[in-house]
């Protein structure tokens, strides 16, 4: 029974593959990143990659279809679960913030919608406040690096503690550093 | 001595063709497996063999767990809301039957990294889609 499954599924991808590659008049194979293509079984479906180019000049990125009620329906009852799973963008989190803050918000009868933008520019709130500390830290990490070799050839004796600023910190180990450079890095 | 050796001439055979397990449920489930994952790769090929900048948002679009009643719904009224608002044509009733849960195979099959490999769904192919519907929606003119 599970081998006449098998036979069944494999005879309905040969179909869907078929009908993918019939269905505007032959198939287009992109040669711009040909070296992930190249699989074996390139071999079972390359048939006729002539007209490409048409193919691809229909592919654009950039082209928004203008859209009608029903276009509209899916995509207001399928946005919200991508928006739940979709990574931080700033692109997308200024849109999705026009679209809440938009004129005609009245005409959006989708609570759900609401909710999944509401959240999502939440989260890529938290995200980027959290980058920004991310990136405080690593900064200060990477300073107190540089100062560390300084502070150990000194001693504890002066006033590389807790209380000094970004600007002396950056400074200060820089002259020392120089200072123990060996003689044949000057001489290049 | 002829005979042991002959019993274990096919016992390796046996285990050469079934694993180590030697259970036929095992190995016929393995192969079941590995017969969906061939399919889905077949279906993920040949869409990006068509179309190489929109398949990720095909792919993307796929995962939503409502999307296979949502097309059905509008192709009986003669609309492909699908090919609309992506730009991609991806019949549904022709990969899997009309049962609902063989629509989870190839769902599964996108959101595992390790069985889709290149094709997996990540979130920054969300984004890219979720971006494109955004746009969709401010260019409507209810807008």
């Amino acid at each position: 029974m599970v081998s006449q499954n098998v036979r069944v599924l494999e005879f309905n991808s040969l179909k869907g593959v078929i009908s993918l590659g019939e269905e505007e008049g032959g198939k287009s194979r992109d040669d711009s990143d040909g070296n992930d293509l190249d699989d074996d079984n390139m071999d079972n479906k390359d048939t006729g990659d002539d007209n490409m180019d048409t193919d691809v000049n229909m592919d654009d990125e950039d082209h928004i279809p203008l859209p009608d009620d029903h276009v509209l329906d899916f995509v207001i009852t399928t946005l919200p679960f991508y928006l739940s799973k979709a990574d931080y963008k700033r692109e997308l989190a200024i849109h999705t913030r026009s679209l809440l803050i938009g004129q005609n918000q009245d005409k959006l009868h989708s609570k759900p919608l609401h909710e999944a933008i509401d959240l999502y520019l939440k989260v890529s709130l938290y995200f980027y406040l959290f980058v920004l500390i991310d990136i405080y830290w690593s900064h200060r990490r990477d300073s107190w690096g540089v100062l560390s070799p300084a502070s150990t050839t000194i001693g504890s004796c002066n006033s590389l503690n807790k209380g000094i600023s970004l600007q002396t910190a950056t400074r200060i180990p820089k002259s020392l550093t120089s200072l123990h450079q060996p003689a044949w890095i000057s001489g290049f | 001595m002829h005979l042991v050796l002959l019993i274990i001439v096919k016992e390796t055979k046996v285990q050469e063709y079934f694993g180590p397990s030697r259970s036929l449920h095992a190995h016929l489930s393995r192969s079941w497996r590995a017969a969906i994952d061939f399919t889905c790769e077949n279906v993920c090929y040949s869409l990006r063999v068509k179309y190489p900048n929109k398949w990720a948002n095909a792919a993307a679009a796929i995962t939503h767990p409502k999307i296979f009643h949502l097309c059905k719904m509008c192709s009986f009224c003669g609309v492909d809301v699908f090919h609309k608002a992506i730009g991609v044509h991806f019949e549904f009733r022709l990969y899997l039957g009309d049962i609902s849960e063989e629509y989870d195979l190839i769902q599964n099959y996108l959101r595992d990294q390790e069985r889709a490999g290149r094709y997996f769904v990540d979130g920054g192919m969300y984004a890219t889609l979720s971006l494109h519907m955004v746009k969709i929606i401010l260019a409507s003119e209810t807008w």
